[in-house]
């Protein structure tokens, strides 16, 4: 997901480029095409994609993702709402629910 | 007594680290002598994690020491972390706050360390306690509706749980502004 700082160069733009290779910077195309590289070079069958929901525009990419992964690999993508700092926005069961029916829809 | 010595005499984190007790060693060499004195303090976290996921992972976990060795070097890196931050004053160190699309790098490279606020939110919840820095929050008048990684940064600053920093950066290339507020009451 994020290159190596280039050695012998000048650290603020080995810095820069470092930071600029993270999916986050930039736009939501970038993003989608490393996930799409990634599930590749890990043959994946399926993808989950969790929705942080105490960072709204960490979200925005999601649909686009899911289009992205059934129209290039066609495979399928589960959204999964969650919140890794407020757990009041967190219902176990429900979670508990949707993975095991998306991994019974897999078999 | 500074005001961050006043919050710091607050923490309890420190005080927990303190009476931790090595326990019998699950990983070898050097990693073992970073790692040792705070495993006592990561078992309330993973066993949580194991708890929020599946009650079967638990028997793998243990039974595999390979798969628990990555989980308990990232827990050892936020704890020594946090660490650096609480005694940053007592160690003479500047400490700034950062957060999440910050260059860590810079601040490192001139001495100073780099706070990552949010992370912290992250850490409180993994251990339960992050519900109440949230009611503190919430009693301030600040929405549920938003940014929870800063909402919880706002409670634990009013509740003195985290130290404020000499300064404080933000970097918005991710789009992340939600840290005016928090700055602010730092």
């Amino acid at each position: 997901m994020w290159s190596g700082i280039a050695e012998g160069k000048d650290p603020i733009d080995a810095l820069a480029k470092k930071y600029l290779s993270c999916v986050y910077n930039g736009n939501i195309e970038k993003r989608v095409q490393k996930n799409i590289d990634a599930a590749k070079k890990y043959e994946v069958d399926a993808a989950i994609a969790y929705l942080q929901w105490g960072c709204r525009q960490s979200t925005a990419n999601a649909t686009a993702l899911k289009d992205a992964f059934k129209g290039e690999l066609g495979i399928p993508t589960l959204l999964l709402d969650g919140d890794c700092v407020d757990e009041r926005n967190y219902a176990s069961g429900q979670v508990r629910t949707r993975v095991e029916a998306f991994i019974e829809m897999l078999k | 007594m500074t005001i961050r010595s006043k919050m710091m005499s607050k923490m309890n984190l420190m005080q927990t680290m303190s009476m931790a007790k090595p326990m019998a060693p699950l990983l070898s060499g050097p990693l073992a002598s970073v790692l040792g004195p705070i495993l006592p303090m990561l078992d309330p976290i993973i066993a949580r994690s194991i708890k929020m996921m599946d009650v079967n992972i638990d028997i793998e976990f243990k039974q595999d020491k390979d798969l628990i060795k990555p989980l308990l070097t990232v827990a050892g890196l936020f704890i020594n972390h946090y660490n650096s931050v609480y005694k940053s004053e007592k160690n003479g160190k500047k400490m700034i706050w950062v957060n999440m699309p910050t260059p860590n790098e810079i601040p490192y490279a001139l001495g100073i360390i780099a706070c990552s606020t949010e992370v912290f939110g992250v850490l409180e919840s993994a251990t339960g306690v992050a519900t109440k820095t949230f009611e503190g929050t919430e009693s301030f008048g600040i929405s549920r509706d938003g940014c929870s990684f800063d909402s919880h940064l706002i409670g634990a600053c009013d509740l003195g749980k985290i130290p404020p920093g000499d300064a404080f950066t933000s970097f918005m290339a991710a789009g992340c502004d939600s840290q005016g507020e928090a700055a602010h009451r730092s």
